[in-house]
């Protein structure tokens, strides 16, 4: 379940405009969140507040050995938030948990995000007078009186800036660090900087979203698929350990059925490790992953398994679906032209041509009868690719109109030997996560499972307004 | 004190796989040590993303320490295991000096030396190559990046010592509560053998520059706790097992055993014994009584006390034929009633763990029961042992010594010569004098006037037959020495001489051990007899000496 | 400071430094959260009274 903060954070992120998907931090997000989700540990309350639009504040309460806290407040200047954040009651369960990540490709080479504006569908106007929009953060813990700060900054259209700072005045205390991140995104690449004082990490990570026309990949005319790759590399100048990985990531959906399912392929040439994933979301309320880990020197290697089930209270309501957070990424395609098509592909069925849309009189009778020879060709094409497309629409929207009201996830390692249970819900206006994890071990009676005696069982409680 | 290390002990292959499992289990111990330690503050804490509880669990370490030490990698993922240990070559300990002291504190110093060459050592583990990941998960995961695919990468690595060859020289210090050890002049030199290259020369040279170190502080202190844990939790005879040291080669087996028996000499190492004969003999007294000055660790009173400490050898065997009555006369006397066993106990006493050998010594200097009964004895033995004891005792002493002597004084009933009463003994009773001949009818026939509780003695014919023999010996006749506290009457000094034995009362040795009291009815009455002796004789009282090891009253 | 050397700065000015440094990052540690609490009571139109800005809990 994702904390009161953090869900600001996301909504901050969609309302400038800048997309999490485009981070190599996040190229194998679909398979992290279904197989390595955090159990809670031990008891954990949280409480959260929009004070005003722009300020938001959260108390937590953990009852681990002793009982502590934090105190967390926000302040963003960001337009809009309003209409997009929603109270514990409200919320659909699909933003609030993280789950299966639907990446739409991208076809627009020169597209520009838009920032702080509540409606971005409308890419061919001239783009505004960019506003930097700021976000700050301060948490203060209880009873060790550590400082979380972190301020994200968009500097410009295409950057990032965020700064995170841990601080602590206990005489002593090494606890004094800070790391800053500078993105850029520009056409089709993500470039990233960081910087971080623990150990003098530096890193370097870029991120490239291969858009290719539609047909090279599969059969199916209405491409929806994207590819991505992507590789980073660090070094900790303090005690000179290396780091690297490449990915790829190639996310598609199945031809037939319309389900979204995501290809993930990492290597890491330090250690000679691979890992490859595969996650699909079988139904609507279900999800699947598998992920295959191997090392080239050692050759070990292990097999984890994922699944998700949500479980839907009460009717299907169909809501809108512009403020799903969590949804479909916000990547804009050509919705003009795509109903140009379609009004073509209508007059088909009439003898008369006749005017649909105000842009077409502007045609030329002979660009008129141009067009009307290319649908009447590719009718069928046109079709299919209506069709296909649809289907996936409507899966999607499915998914993310529903309520649902909890979900359960399971995550199982074969080589560590456990289980991971975690259900998540919605419980009278209370947001509401609870999971252990099992190991399986060896007795002389057989496989026993017991529970992991570092984790045990854990609750948490989220209440926000 | 000596010892060396038990050949075939190490030629055998149990120990190796003792010491191997020994060692495994104590670097096994202090790595779950520290792995617990550090899950609880912060690894566990990183996987499952929760900050606070980070915070708090980390909070009880900042305030004290500093977060550098949950900060360092743990590489270790695997416990540390012995494969092969061998000593091809025995290690040698050579005992150069030593030093027994007992007066302000019981203290052996001893200046040694330890060889050790040609010793074997593999060890197994498994590292953690990663150690960027290590240290991200050591991190607070609000700042740190997430990295795709950053597992851990393990490595097992196998370290071999080879060729170890030790030399130092220490100075032990025994106490009663611990050993401490102090290494001087080490050198340590091995061939270092790893199965990772890249890391041999690295891990060789901080290994040689650990030495230093690891002599100076870490092996003294890890003696000295191991040590101060045996002598408090055990106190009586045991013996030491192995202690297991962390990286040096040599292992020290020591024994404490108490009593040097037969057996023990297999196990002595001839030079180690010449060396402490020769260190013994420099000290050599013949002294078996310790003045204070002089810090003689004989002294039974000043003596050592050390807990299961080895006594002087074979002392107990010099005590034994040392002169006393008790030995003279069983010795001498073959067919006595005590047992053989009571008398080797008696004799053994002094060799119990109670070092003090003040036990059941006051019974050392006395008559044995039968004898008296049998009246076997010579007035004559017993006074050339008493003087001689008495001489060994005080031959020294510049101040003048008296020997302490019994005195029993007759009260002046008829003469009106007063006599002082010496009250050597607190049970000295006085016996009113009478004139001689009133003495001679009325005496026999008289009571004790005398309100000093008396005991009255069953065996009032023996102590009469023995008082005769006293008395009439005229050898009672003898050195010189200090009368001066004999202002006793006449009959005094007689009847001094004869009681005046070291410390003999009479009358305990024909009692037994029990009675202090002396019965004084009926010596009186003999005594007086005996009052006729013309004139009053300065006798010089043979000089009495205490008995050697008991704290008398007299 | 351990890693400037010592002919850079003397010992007094290094000393000077740190206190300064250390009384900098005391001030930016309590005063960000205030910090933060400012600029969201600043830039509202409606100036809320403190309450209602400091408190977690769900407003009335």
């Amino acid at each position: 379940m994702l904390d009161y903060m953090d869900y600001v954070v996301k909504a901050f992120e969609k309302q400038t405009n800048w997309s999490p998907d485009n981070s190599y931090e996040n190229i194998t997000a679909t398979s992290r969140s279904l197989l390595n989700f955090s159990i809670p540990q031990s008891f954990k309350f949280q409480t959260s507040n929009k004070s005003t639009n722009h300020s938001f504040n959260t108390l937590e309460l953990n009852r681990g050995k002793k009982i502590n806290g934090s105190l967390t407040y926000l302040y963003t200047d960001v337009e809009g938030l309003d209409s997009v954040l929603q109270g514990s009651n409200e919320i659909a369960l699909q933003d609030a948990t993280e789950t299966y990540r639907n990446i739409q490709p991208s076809f627009n080479k020169h597209h520009i995000p838009h920032w702080g504006l509540p409606s971005q569908n409308d890419v061919l106007q001239f783009p505004p007078k960019f506003i930097p929009r700021s976000l700050y953060l301060g948490r203060l813990y209880y009873p060790s009186s550590v400082l979380e700060a972190m301020l994200i900054k968009r500097l410009s259209p295409y950057t990032q800036l965020t700064v995170k700072c841990i601080s602590s005045t206990v005489r002593g205390s090494n606890l004094n660090y800070w790391t800053l991140s500078w993105q850029r995104y520009k056409e089709q690449n993500c470039h990233e900087w960081i910087l971080s004082s623990n150990d003098g990490l530096c890193g370097y990570r870029f991120l490239h979203n291969v858009i290719t026309s539609p047909s090279k990949f599969n059969n199916s005319l209405y491409n929806n698929s994207s590819l991505a790759v992507g590789a980073e590399f660090w070094l900790s100048l303090g005690s000179l350990n290396p780091g690297c990985s490449t990915s790829l990531r190639y996310c598609t959906h199945s031809a037939n059925t319309g389900r979204p399912l995501t290809l993930t392929f990492t290597w890491n040439p330090l250690f000679g490790h691979v890992m490859s994933t595969y996650s699909a979301k079988t139904s609507a309320n279900s999800t699947f992953t598998t992920k295959y880990d191997f090392n080239l020197y050692s050759t070990e290697s292990n097999l984890s398994f994922g699944c998700e089930f949500w479980k839907s209270a009460g009717s299907i309501e169909v809501a809108s679906n512009e403020n799903v957070i969590n949804g479909v990424a916000a990547i804009p395609h050509n919705e003009k032209m795509d109903q140009e098509l379609l009004s073509l592909n209508d007059i088909s069925t009439e003898t008369n041509i006749t005017v649909q849309d105000e842009s077409i009189k502007e045609f030329t009778d002979h660009q008129q009868k141009y067009l009307y020879d290319l649908t009447k060709t590719f009718e069928s094409s046109l079709q299919q690719i209506d069709k296909e497309r649809s289907i996936i629409e409507d899966f999607e929207n499915k998914f993310n109109n529903k309520q649902f009201s909890s979900v359960w996830k399971f995550s199982t390692s074969l080589m560590n030997k456990n289980l991971k249970i975690l259900w998540e819900g919605k419980f009278k206006g209370f947001l509401l996560s609870a999971g252990t994890e099992l190991l399986f071990k060896k007795d002389d009676n057989g496989i026993q499972p017991i529970i992991n005696p570092s984790s045990k069982f854990g609750v948490k409680i989220q209440y926000s307004s | 004190m000596s010892f060396r290390f038990n050949e075939s002990l190490f030629a055998d292959e149990k120990f190796n796989d003792k010491i191997k499992t020994k060692l495994t289990n104590l670097l096994t111990k202090s790595l779950v040590k520290n792995k617990d330690l550090s899950s609880t503050t912060s690894i566990d804490v990183y996987n499952n993303n929760v900050a606070g509880s980070y915070y708090s669990a980390n909070n009880t370490n900042t305030t004290t320490t500093k977060t550098n030490n949950s900060r360092s990698p743990n590489f270790l993922k695997d416990e540390i295991k012995i494969t092969k240990v061998k000593f091809p070559v025995i290690p040698q300990v050579e005992i150069l000096d030593m030093d027994i002291t007992t007066e302000p504190r019981s203290l052996i110093k001893t200046i040694g030396n330890i060889s050790c060459s040609n010793a074997f050592i593999q060890l197994e583990t498994v590292i953690e190559s990663n150690l960027l990941m290590s240290t991200m998960q050591t991190s607070p995961s609000f700042i740190t990046p997430n990295l795709i695919d950053n597992n851990s990468f393990k490595i097992p690595i196998t370290m071999t010592f080879s060729n170890i060859q030790l030399e130092a020289i220490t100075n032990v210090f025994m106490r009663n509560h611990g050993v401490s050890i102090s290494f001087n002049d080490v050198s340590l030199d091995f061939k270092f053998d790893c199965s990772i290259k890249l890391l041999q020369n690295t891990i060789e040279k901080r290994l040689k520059d650990s030495i230093a170190t690891i002599f100076k502080e870490v092996l003294p202190s890890a003696i000295f706790n191991t040590s101060q844990h045996w002598f408090n939790q055990n106190k009586s005879v045991r013996k030491n097992s192995i202690p297991s040291t962390k990286e040096s080669s040599t292992t020290i087996k020591s024994e404490n055993k108490l009593i040097l028996d037969e057996n023990d000499l297999q196990d002595i190492s001839h030079e180690n014994m010449s060396r402490l004969a020769s260190i013994i003999s420099s000290r050599y007294t013949l002294s078996l009584h310790g003045t204070n000055h002089l810090t003689s660790p004989y002294d039974p009173n000043n003596f050592i006390n050390f807990n299961g400490c080895l006594e002087r050898q074979n002392l107990y065997r010099f005590i034994s034929t040392m002169p006393s009555l008790q030995n003279f006369y069983h010795i001498n006397n073959s067919t006595n009633t005590l047992s053989d066993k009571d008398n080797h106990m008696e004799t053994h006493k002094i060799n119990n763990n109670k070092i003090q050998c003040t036990s059941n010594n006051e019974n050392e200097n006395y008559l044995p029961q039968d004898i008296l009964d049998s009246g076997n004895f010579q007035l004559n033995d017993i006074i050339n042992i008493q003087n001689k004891l008495f001489e060994r005792n005080y031959h020294n002493s510049n101040n003048n010594v008296q020997p302490k002597r019994r005195t029993v004084k007759l009260k002046k009933i008829l003469s009106k010569k007063q006599t002082k009463q010496n009250k050597i003994n607190e049970h000295t009773t006085t016996i009113p004098i009478t004139p001689k001949k009133q003495l001679q009818e009325s005496v026999e026939e008289t009571k004790i006037e005398n309100p000093v509780a008396i005991k009255l003695s069953p065996r009032t014919k023996e102590m009469n037959k023995f008082v005769d023999n006293i008395l009439n010996n005229p050898l009672l006749v003898t050195s010189a020495s200090n009368t001066k506290k004999l202002e006793s009457p006449i009959p005094s000094p007689t009847l001094s001489k004869s009681m005046g034995f070291a410390g003999l009362n009479p009358y305990n040795s024909l009692w037994g051990e029990h009675s202090n009291h002396a019965c004084t009815t009926d010596i009186t009455k003999s005594h007086i007899r005996r009052l006729s002796t013309p004139s009053p004789v300065h006798i010089q009282t043979p000089p009495i000496s205490p008995p050697p090891y008991s704290s008398t009253k007299y | 400071m351990n890693f400037l050397p010592s002919f850079i700065l003397s010992d007094e000015s290094k000393e000077r430094f740190t206190r300064i440094f250390n009384l900098t990052h005391t001030v930016a540690h309590y005063g960000w959260i205030p910090f933060v609490l400012y600029l969201g009571w600043s830039q509202s139109s409606n100036r809320p009274n403190l309450l209602n800005l400091l408190s977690p809990l769900p407003s009335v």
